[in-house]
C-alpha cells in the first residue's frame, strides 16, 4: 500500500464506521450493535477470558499452518520441477483444494478428538494445498532465461538450485504464506465453533446472547489479528528480500 | 596463419527429428575460424539460427554433429570454460543487486567473496556503473542493465566473449551509447569476440569480419572484411564507403532470403 492511500483508506474506514452506527443504532443492539457498543463489549469479554482463549486458538492454528508449509512448500517445489511427481500428485492436489474444511469435521472429530490435534488437522487442510499451488506454480515459472544464465556461466545442478530456483521461489512462497494464513486463521474459527471450545467456542455461545456487541466484538477482533499477521509477513518477505514487492509487481 | 585459431567451428549442424519425413535441419555445415581478438559479427534473418549456433559456441545448446574448438581444445557441449555470454534482455538475478550479479560468475566459479567483490567493482568501474553497485536490477535502466550484463560476462575474464543481440532491446539512443562504449572497453583489452545482430550497421561499425546468414537452413552465405580503421569514430556511419557496404550487405541478405526454398521451411 502507498503512504499517500493511507488518508483515503482511513477516510473510506471511517464512513463505514459511521454508517454501521447509524444503522446500528436503528435497529438496536439485538440485531446489529453499533461500533459504540462493541467497543464497550470488550472489557466484559476480556474478563470471561478472550486474550486466554484468543492464544490458545493461534497456538493451534500455528501448529497446523506450521505442518502445512512444511508439507506444502516441498512437495509444491517438488512438483513443479519434476514431470514425475507432477502427474502423481496433481490429481490429488485439484481434489483436496476444492474439497470443503467444515465437511471434514464429523470424520476429524472421529479420528482426532476435538483438541489440538482436530484443530492443528483442520488447519491443515484448509491452508496446505494452497501453499502447495502457489509453490508449484513458482517452481514451474522458474525464469527459464534464468536458468540458461546459470548454465552459461557454468553452475551445477545444485548451485542453480540454491542461487538461482530457491530465490526465485521467495516471491511465491510469500504469497502462499498470506494466503495459507488466511485460510488457515479461518478453519480454526470454524473447527473451534464446531466443537464450541476457545475463541471460535466463544463466538458460537455469543450467538445465544441477546446483545449481538460481543460476537462483533469477537468478529472485529479476529478480522484484526488475522490483517496484522498478514502484514507481518508480508513486511517480513520485504525485510528478507527487498526485491519481492517489485518482483511482484513485475511479473 | 600458423597458430591456432582462437575459436574453431568444424562442420557444426543442428538438426530435429519431426513426425513426419526428414529432420527439420536449422543450422546446416557451420565452418568458421575466428583469429585472437577479432571482433566477428554474425548476421542474419530472424529465424536463421543465429542464437542456436552462438549457444552451441557456448556449449548450453548440443549440436547434432560437428565440434567446437577453443584454443584447439574441444568444448563442444561444455558451457562455462573461457567463455561468457551477454543475453537479449541482460537477463540479471532480480534479487540481486548490480554488485551482485557481477559477482555471480565468479561465485559460480569459485571465487572467493571478498576477491570476486573487488574484482566484480573494478568491471562495474569499467561500465561506469559503481555509483549503483548497490541499486537492484528494477531500479536501473534497460541501458544500464545491460552495462550489468557485459561486466558480468567480462568479469570472469573469459578468452571468448559471446553477445547475442545484447543491444536488440533497447532505444537507439542507449543503443549507440552502448556500442560505442563496447567498442572503447574492447579496444582497450582486446578480446575476441562474437556478436550477433539483426542490424547491418550495428555490424558493420563493431566487426571486424561479418558473417553474412542465410535461414533454412541457417548457413553461412558469405564472409565480408570491414576496411575501417580502429579505433572507429562514430562519423564513419556517414562515410560513402559505409553506405556502399550497407547496401552490398542489404543485397546479399535479399539473396540470402530469395534462395531459401520453400518446401524446406516447414512451420516452426
Amino acid at each position: 500500500m502507498r503512504r499517500d492511500m493511507l488518508p483515503w483508506n482511513l477516510l473510506g474506514i471511517v464512513v463505514a464506521l459511521g454508517a454501521w452506527e447509524i444503522g446500528g443504532r436503528m435497529l438496536g443492539d439485538g440485531l446489529l450493535a453499533p461500533p459504540s457498543s462493541v467497543l464497550a463489549a470488550f472489557p466484559a469479554l476480556l474478563r470471561d477470558g478472550m486474550a486466554e482463549a484468543l492464544g490458545t486458538a493461534m497456538l493451534q492454528m500455528l501448529v497446523g499452518y506450521a505442518c502445512a508449509l512444511l508439507v506444502g512448500i516441498p512437495l509444491g517445489v517438488l512438483m513443479g520441477r519434476s514431470r514425475m511427481a507432477d502427474r502423481l500428485l496433481h490429481p490429488w492436489l485439484s481434489m483436496l483444494l476444492v474439497t470443503s474444511t467444515a465437511a471434514l469435521v464429523p470424520l476429524f472429530i472421529l479420528i482426532f478428538g476435538t483438541g489440538m490435534a482436530f484443530c492443528g488437522a483442520l488447519v491443515f487442510m484448509a491452508s496446505a494445498f494452497y501453499i502447495m499451488l502457489t509453490a508449484y506454480q513458482g517452481a514451474r515459472g522458474i525464469d527459464r532465461r534464468l536458468m540458461a544464465v546459470a548454465r552459461s556461466f557454468g553452475a551445477t545442478r545444485m548451485q542453480a538450485f540454491r542461487m538461482v530456483l530457491l530465490p526465485g521461489l521467495f516471491p511465491y512462497l510469500v504469497t502462499g504464506a498470506r494466503v495459507g494464513l488466511v485460510h488457515a486463521i479461518r478453519a480454526m474459527v470454524m473447527a473451534q465453533m464446531f466443537v464450541m471450545v476457545g475463541f471460535g467456542g466463544l463466538i458460537a455461545q455469543s450467538g445465544f446472547d441477546a446483545s449481538t456487541a460481543g460476537l462483533l466484538a469477537l468478529l472485529v477482533t479476529i478480522m484484526l489479528v488475522s490483517l496484522a499477521l498478514n502484514r507481518a509477513l508480508d513486511a517480513t518477505g520485504h525485510r528478507l528480500a527487498p526485491w519481492y514487492r517489485a518482483s511482484k509487481a513485475g511479473h | 596463419m600458423s597458430n591456432t585459431p582462437k575459436l574453431e567451428l568444424r562442420e557444426v549442424s543442428k538438426s530435429f527429428p519431426r513426425a513426419s519425413g526428414a529432420p527439420l535441419t536449422v543450422l546446416d555445415r557451420i565452418a568458421l575460424s575466428v583469429p585472437d581478438q577479432e571482433f566477428l559479427v554474425i548476421l542474419g534473418p530472424s529465424g536463421c539460427g543465429k542464437s542456436t549456433l552462438l549457444k552451441i559456441i557456448d556449449g548450453t545448446e548440443p549440436c547434432t554433429t560437428g565440434t567446437v574448438l577453443l584454443d584447439g581444445a574441444d568444448v563442444t557441449g561444455r558451457p562455462g570454460t573461457g567463455r561468457a555470454m551477454v543475453f537479449q534482455g541482460a537477463d540479471l538475478l532480480p534479487w540481486q543487486t548490480a554488485l551482485g550479479n557481477v559477482m555471480f560468475g565468479l561465485i559460480l566459479r569459485g571465487v572467493p567473496k571478498a576477491e570476486a567483490r573487488e574484482r566484480a567493482m573494478r568491471y562495474l568501474e569499467m561500465v561506469g556503473l559503481t555509483a549503483f553497485a548497490d541499486s537492484y536490477p528494477h531500479q536501473l535502466s534497460g541501458g544500464m542493465q545491460q552495462r550489468v550484463g557485459i561486466a558480468r560476462a567480462l568479469a570472469v575474464e573469459p578468452e571468448l566473449l559471446l553477445m547475442d543481440e545484447p543491444f536488440g532491446a533497447l532505444d537507439v539512443q542507449t543503443r549507440d551509447l552502448l556500442q560505442e562504449e563496447l567498442l572503447r572497453i574492447w579496444e582497450r583489452d582486446r578480446k575476441t569476440v562474437v556478436f550477433i545482430t539483426h542490424s547491418i550497421e550495428e555490424a558493420i561499425y563493431l566487426g571486424d569480419r561479418i558473417v553474412v546468414m542465410g535461414a533454412r537452413p541457417g548457413r553461412i552465405e558469405t564472409v565480408l572484411q570491414v576496411p575501417f580503421p580502429r579505433p572507429r569514430r562514430e562519423s564513419i556511419r556517414d562515410e560513402p564507403e559505409f553506405r556502399a557496404l550497407r547496401r552490398q550487405i542489404w543485397d546479399q541478405l535479399k539473396v540470402g532470403a530469395q534462395a531459401a526454398p520453400d518446401l524446406a521451411g516447414a512451420p516452426a
